[in-house]
């Protein structure tokens, strides 16, 4: 039997996003699983992170468009949108990615 | 038929009986109120408060304060306590011999030994020659990576890496060979080039096994067994890391170092005798007891104990118009303690629990200025005030109103500043004792060896149970239960303990356990409480032996604390003796002794 691989879910939108590779890095630092998909179509950066999450196997999504980043977590079937910051602040994307990893390890935020 | 006011001001509440005392005596209790004491107890700002306390009394009866035919204030206890403390011990890294402030996320596994070499000095690194990196935060994750395995392919062997970022993942998961990483070291620049160095990491879940080992420290250095002695302070604050670097420079080691924290003279009635605070609290203890009655305590000045002694015969000289060299110390409470302190050439800011002693010391002084106090409220009521007999008195008479309670009875006031003991034997005979170390010293006990730094969350947490915070919508209470949230707690809650205040939660905002802050909390109070609980008792007792005290009566703030009684209790059951927190008039708890029993006397004349 196949399962999901446990991953946070990278809903990326259809521009271009250097801060991106500063989110993955902070998720990568906390040694949680992460994959990054590409989304064409149009949506908005709640949409998109909430997408994500219900995707990933972990219940954990991260949106990001031109709007900003936002990290979407599903828990007891209760969306929640808990980090939102500017697609152009790299050291604040970067504590997104690392909150995003400590949330799904349980640890407090940093 | 006379209506009487009987009124407490206490170092943080002021609290009012009233009471109609028919013409045979016989009381019949009214009414009751509680406010915060306005000013330092024994002060005309008093004045305030206990107006307030007397309206919210009497407009429970519909009555205005006027309609009072006598008010009696208490003899307030002359004391006044306070309490510092001063750190005994400090470890000092020299020469940068160690790294060991466990980063939350180092990278790679296992142990790796080489000569210390700065990335940016590369060029210099001989083939077949094993090398501890060290990477400044300039140099990012990728650059790092690809520097490193160029390296590799030259033949140089990095065996692990000292890292300034929070990058030892990233690092480590772009290598050809994965090493040990430790990040987040802050003052990299400190790191010494060119010398013998060992890195260890742990699998995640796991402690270091070698650094944490005087003799595979010797091992891995080669050292000799001279230099292993040295390697023993080393290897014991590194004991319970995850990650930690050992480096071998040649002055360089860890040391714990004995502070000089200045010396207390205590002045008994048959001998003085002066003791250094670094030979602990139970040494200073000791003394005290050998020295009693105490007469007065002296602090060495410059340092907090010292500090803390002028400050509190200053505060009290000051209210009674009397001068300084005629305040004396009556009574001290020293504990042992532990707090984290910086360490003294930490390359990543790490931080260890040294040794500290806590003292509480308290003022004592004939009486406060209470007809000044009493003749401001006579004026502003126009009713007739007279100050009224001893509290410990008063507090005994209050205690006796407790349902199962009867003569002999001794009774505890646990307060903020002072504990307070008294027994008062079948003819009504009393005999009283006030004893340093309370509620703050308990505050303050806690908030050092939990580190928070913070006092008002110290005091949360020594009055309100910890719960962890599983999701936001559930979290866990201390005694195992779950409560369920219907919208989601504030993110900033989530993977914290949090205080449950009335109020609503706080968090705490260190990482510690429930189980350690419930730990620290019961601790604290065992060691202030407990301690004063069997000084005081052992004091009034008749003949000084605790079972010959078949009741004892808890009252105070302190005593309506949710574990302080119960902690007591279980002492006390050692020695037979029927203890509990009072309820005053089988309804007021523990609150209101003092203002009880100044109803009661005034029949009694």
């Amino acid at each position: 039997m196949e399962y999901r691989r446990p991953a946070i879910l990278i809903y990326e939108g259809p521009g271009e996003y250097p801060g991106l590779s500063e989110i993955k890095s902070g998720i990568e630092e906390e040694g949680v699983p992460f994959k990054a998909i590409r989304y064409s179509k149009k949506a908005s950066l709640q949409e998109l992170s909430l997408m994500a999450a219900r995707q990933s196997s972990m219940e954990a999504g991260i949106g990001i468009c031109d709007e900003g980043a936002c990290f979407c977590s599903i828990t007891g079937g209760q969306v929640l949108f808990l980090l939102r910051e500017a697609a152009d602040d790299r050291k604040a994307l970067r504590a997104l990615g690392s909150n995003a990893g400590r949330f799904v390890k349980k640890k407090s935020l940093r | 038929m006379k209506l009487i006011a009987g009124v407490d001001i206490g170092n943080s509440t002021t609290e009012v009986c009233i009471g109609e005392i028919n013409d045979n005596g016989a009381v019949h209790f009214l009414s009751d109120s509680m406010t915060s004491t306005t000013g330092a107890k024994g002060t005309e700002e008093n004045v305030k408060g206990i107006i307030k306390a007397l309206e919210l009394a009497m407009e429970k009866l519909s009555m205005q304060v006027s309609q009072l035919d006598v008010i009696r204030l208490n003899e307030a206890s002359p004391v006044i306590g306070d309490t510092a403390m001063e750190t005994i011990t400090q470890t000092v890294i020299t020469e940068s011999a160690m790294i060991g402030h466990n980063p939350d996320t180092p990278g790679g596994q296992g142990i790796g030994c080489g000569e210390t070499l700065r990335a940016e000095n590369e060029e210099q690194a001989k083939e077949h020659k094993k090398y501890i990196l060290i990477v400044p935060r300039t140099i990012g994750y990728e650059e790092a990576a690809r520097r490193i395995n160029q390296l590799f392919k030259k033949g140089v062997k990095v065996a692990g890496v000292i890292a300034q970022a929070d990058e030892g993942v990233l690092i480590c998961n772009r290598l050809q060979k994965p090493i040990p990483i430790v990040d987040e070291v802050q003052y990299i620049d400190k790191v010494p080039q060119g010398m013998q160095g060992v890195i260890e990491v742990a699998k995640t879940g796991e402690t270091i096994r070698s650094l944490s080992n005087p003799y595979d420290i010797a091992s891995l250095l080669k050292l000799t067994p001279e230099e292993t002695k040295y390697a023993v302070p080393v290897a014991k604050s590194l004991m319970g890391n995850r990650s930690a670097v050992v480096i071998k420079t040649p002055g360089g080691d860890v040391k714990e170092r004995i502070i000089p924290a200045g010396t207390l003279t205590i002045i008994g009635e048959k001998k003085t005798e002066t003791i250094g605070v670094d030979s602990g609290a139970e040494n200073i203890m000791s003394l005290a007891e050998e020295c009693f009655p105490i007469r007065d305590v002296e602090g060495e000045s410059g340092t907090n104990m010292g500090g803390m002694i002028s400050t509190v015969k200053d505060v009290m000289a000051k209210l009674t118009y009397q001068s300084i060299s005629d305040i004396k110390i009556k009574d001290i409470l020293a504990v042992d303690t532990m707090l984290p302190v910086k360490v003294d050439g930490g390359l990543a800011g790490e931080a260890y629990m040294e040794k500290a002693v806590a003292m509480a010391a308290m003022v004592k002084t004939h009486r406060l200025p209470m007809h000044r106090i009493a003749e401001k409220v006579e004026k502003q009521t126009g009713v007739f005030v007279q100050i009224a007999g001893v509290e410990a008195v008063m507090a005994s008479l209050g205690a006796l109103t407790t349902p199962g309670a009867a003569l002999p009875i001794a009774m505890l006031d646990l307060g903020g500043g002072s504990s307070d003991g008294a027994v008062m034997d079948q003819t009504g005979k009393i005999s009283s004792i006030h004893l340093a170390g309370a509620g703050e010293l308990v505050t303050m006990l806690i908030n050092a060896e939990l580190g928070l730094e913070n006092k008002a969350t110290a005091e949360l947490i020594k009055k309100y149970p910890a719960a962890r915070v599983e999701n936001l919508f559930q979290i866990t209470i201390e005694n195992g239960e779950t409560r369920f949230f219907d919208s989601p707690l504030d993110s900033r809650f989530y993977g914290r303990v949090v205080v449950l205040c009335p109020d609503g939660m706080v968090p705490v905002l260190k990482d510690i356990s429930v189980e350690k802050i419930v730990h620290v909390r019961r601790s604290a109070k065992e060691r202030v409480f407990v301690e004063n609980t069997l000084r005081a008792l052992k004091m009034v007792a008749p003949m000084n032996s605790i079972r010959n005290i078949p009741n004892v009566v808890l009252v105070g703030g302190s005593s309506e604390d949710f574990e302080i009684p119960e902690l007591i209790m279980n002492e006390l059951s050692k020695f037979k003796v029927v203890c509990g927190r009072g309820n005053i008039r089988s309804s007021k708890g523990p609150r209101n002794a003092v203002a009880t029993g100044l109803v009661m006397s005034y029949s009694g004349r």
